[in-house]
């Protein structure tokens, strides 16, 4: 377990700081940081000393060790709109968005995918199954973006009854949390159903079946608590990619998260929030999968093993 | 040995054997086991792509000013514009027709590159082994927990969207997905005893790879492909949508989502159109997948 557990967390610390680098990478692609500052009457020594001051007649290993210092302590520079406020303010204020966001679509895809996935299965090859296989393969098959404006035109603007966008109360919620569960509903029903198949078609099912058992009782007691366990597993790191999948979703449905503080500063040249926001998500995202890893190998003893 | 000569028939027989419907005496294909409707759509899909230039009804990015939101034809509209126009009054279904030329480009070039840069990683990991697969796969699995739109977003704000970025995002975005399949499949290979003879006749590394282990793994990259094309072409369309994919006025499927979404309460065909159109090429290429998998690659089947 020791060593898996070593194994593991190391693989997320390389990952975030190959993000970082990149990141940094980006940061200097995109020009001198002293280019804003410049008028016509900075002198060359004035230029000199803005370099030495922020460090940039260093080599650039040192400048990147600098740079990750500073990430550490939770300094990530400041916008450079938004009236200078500090990049590390405004990810705090979005953070909460996007995670409700994430958690209410992954509540989506797990009521929706799961039942559907059972029922496709038990009534295999009839009308039902066909629906929900269609469910499935329409909700990975369109794009979410669309789906959102279908959803706002629809539910929003010609029925009234959920807000058409923003953050106003429990209600906005909803159309984001469907546009984005969609998708991952549909993945969990797939596995969910063909679990299911396998768990049914098994000898121990037979029995159960052979000894008289009513069918509801065979499908409860024995297979679904079996079939559960694959979907289940997918389930952590679907979550851990529907925060990332926020971004399109936050963008038509003007939501407040981290996705679309991502889009205005793309819109907006502001490169500083926009390197904040990724190193963030991928923090969120690392930490995440890591945490559904450990629990698994926790519970299932023989992962760690593989 | 078991009375085989007997039963093995010549093509032609084979085909004349079968049941089901026929046409001046030769049985047609059996339609429940193609994906005719797949099919059909990709059919269309490539032949407008294609002919972009013959079949399309008006000239692209050629509108009237008057002619703005003129409503799909089964909607009150005309035949003039079966799919309306969009608030510069360009013809929809011309712009749809040769956004399918950028989509079937783009999945193209990016399949080539980032399917040909996958397989040999994958061929390579596989067949050495050791600290090279572990390293190969380890950055494998750091590229599946980037998050690419974020990034790919990064990358359009520093260099400006442009076509090339957007080849070379999604190719970086689908090989690892091959280089993970061909591994698996070349680690199976490499322990098959046609291998071991080629190593003790003297073939060279570049050899096996080439002509032993490549022509197994065939097979599975078809099948990646397959189920890849929908990925391409839903990620080309979120970035286009976002801003960050093929930059104007080229229309692309994603940015005309993108450029309808301001007038969705009022011309909702504006974005619908693109976004069906979308939604229907990936729904018959995630259909063709799940075909070709079963038929070429049955231990991937699903129940």
């Amino acid at each position: 377990m020791k060593a898996f557990l070593i194994r593991r967390a190391g693989m997320s610390i390389v990952t975030l700081l190959a993000v970082s680098m990149l990141v940094f990478m980006l940061a200097r692609l995109q020009g001198d940081p002293r280019a804003v500052m410049l008028s016509d009457y900075t002198t060359n020594e004035q230029y000199e000393a803005w370099g030495r001051e922020m460090g940039l007649d260093k080599p650039i290993a040192i400048q990147y060790v600098v740079y990750m210092g500073k990430v550490l302590k939770g300094d990530l520079g400041d916008s450079l709109l938004q009236d200078g406020t500090s990049v590390a303010t405004l990810l705090w204020r979005r953070i909460p968005n996007t995670i409700q966001l994430a958690l209410c679509a992954f509540a989506v895809a797990l009521i929706l995918g799961i039942p559907l996935g059972v029922i496709a299965a038990i009534t295999r090859g009839s009308l039902w199954d066909y629906g929900a296989r269609s469910f499935a393969i329409f909700g990975h098959s369109a794009p979410s973006f669309w789906v959102g404006l279908i959803f706002i035109v629809v539910f929003a603007v010609e029925l009234g009854w959920f807000p058409t966008s923003r953050k106003t109360g429990l209600d906005s919620l909803v159309l984001p949390s469907m546009a984005l569960g969609w998708g991952a509903a549909g993945g969990i029903l797939r596995l969910m159903r063909s679990s299911m198949l396998e768990v049914l078609d098994s000898e121990y099912v037979k029995l159960a079946k052979a000894k008289g058992m009513s069918s509801i009782q065979v499908v409860w007691k024995h297979a679904f608590r079996n079939a559960l366990i694959a979907p289940l597993t997918a389930a952590g790191l679907l979550f851990a990619g529907l925060i990332t999948g926020t971004v399109v979703t936050e963008s038509v449905f003007a939501w407040p998260g981290l996705g679309l503080l991502a889009i205005q500063a793309v819109n907006k040249s502001d490169y500083p929030v926009l390197q904040g926001v990724i190193l963030l998500v991928t923090v969120i995202y690392v930490v995440t999968a890591l945490a559904v890893d450990l629990l698994y190998a926790y519970i299932d003893p023989r992962i760690k093993y593989n | 040995m078991f009375g085989r000569s007997a039963q093995t028939l010549t093509p032609e027989q084979a085909l004349m054997r079968r049941s089901g419907p026929r046409l001046l005496g030769l049985p047609l294909p059996d339609l429940r086991r193609w994906p005719v409707s797949s099919i059909i759509i990709l059919g269309l899909f490539v032949i407008a792509a294609v002919g972009a230039d013959w079949i399309s009804p008006y000239e692209l990015n050629e509108g009237e000013l008057g002619d703005r939101h003129i409503r799909p034809m089964f909607f009150g509209g005309t035949a003039a514009h079966v799919l309306g126009t969009d608030y510069l009054g360009r013809d929809i279904l011309t712009r749809a027709i040769h956004g399918a030329r950028i989509s079937l480009m783009v999945a193209a070039v990016v399949l080539g590159v980032g399917g040909l840069f996958g397989t040999v990683v994958g061929m390579i990991s596989g067949y050495f082994g050791g600290w090279v697969d572990e390293i190969i796969m380890r950055i494998v699995d750091i590229k599946f927990s980037l998050p690419f739109i974020l990034i790919a977003l990064a990358l359009a704000l520093i260099f400006g969207p442009s076509l090339p970025l957007l080849l070379g995002l999604l190719a970086f975005l689908i090989w690892g997905g091959f280089a993970r399949q061909v591994r698996g499949e070349v680690l199976v290979l490499k322990e098959m005893d046609y291998v071991a003879l080629a190593k003790v006749t003297g073939a060279s590394t570049t050899r096996i790879l080439y002509k032993h282990i490549l022509p197994g793994v065939l097979n599975t990259i078809v099948v990646v492909a397959t189920i890849q094309v929908g990925n391409i072409i839903l990620a080309e369309a979120s970035l286009s949508f976002l801003g960050a994919g093929v930059p104007p006025p080229t229309p692309a499927w994603g940015s005309m989502v993108a450029l309808g979404r301001l007038y969705v309460v009022d011309a909702w065909w504006d974005s619908l159109a693109p976004g069906m159109i979308i939604a229907l090429v990936v729904i018959a290429f995630t259909l063709l997948g799940d075909w070709v998998r079963d038929r070429m690659d049955p231990r991937l089947r699903q129940t």
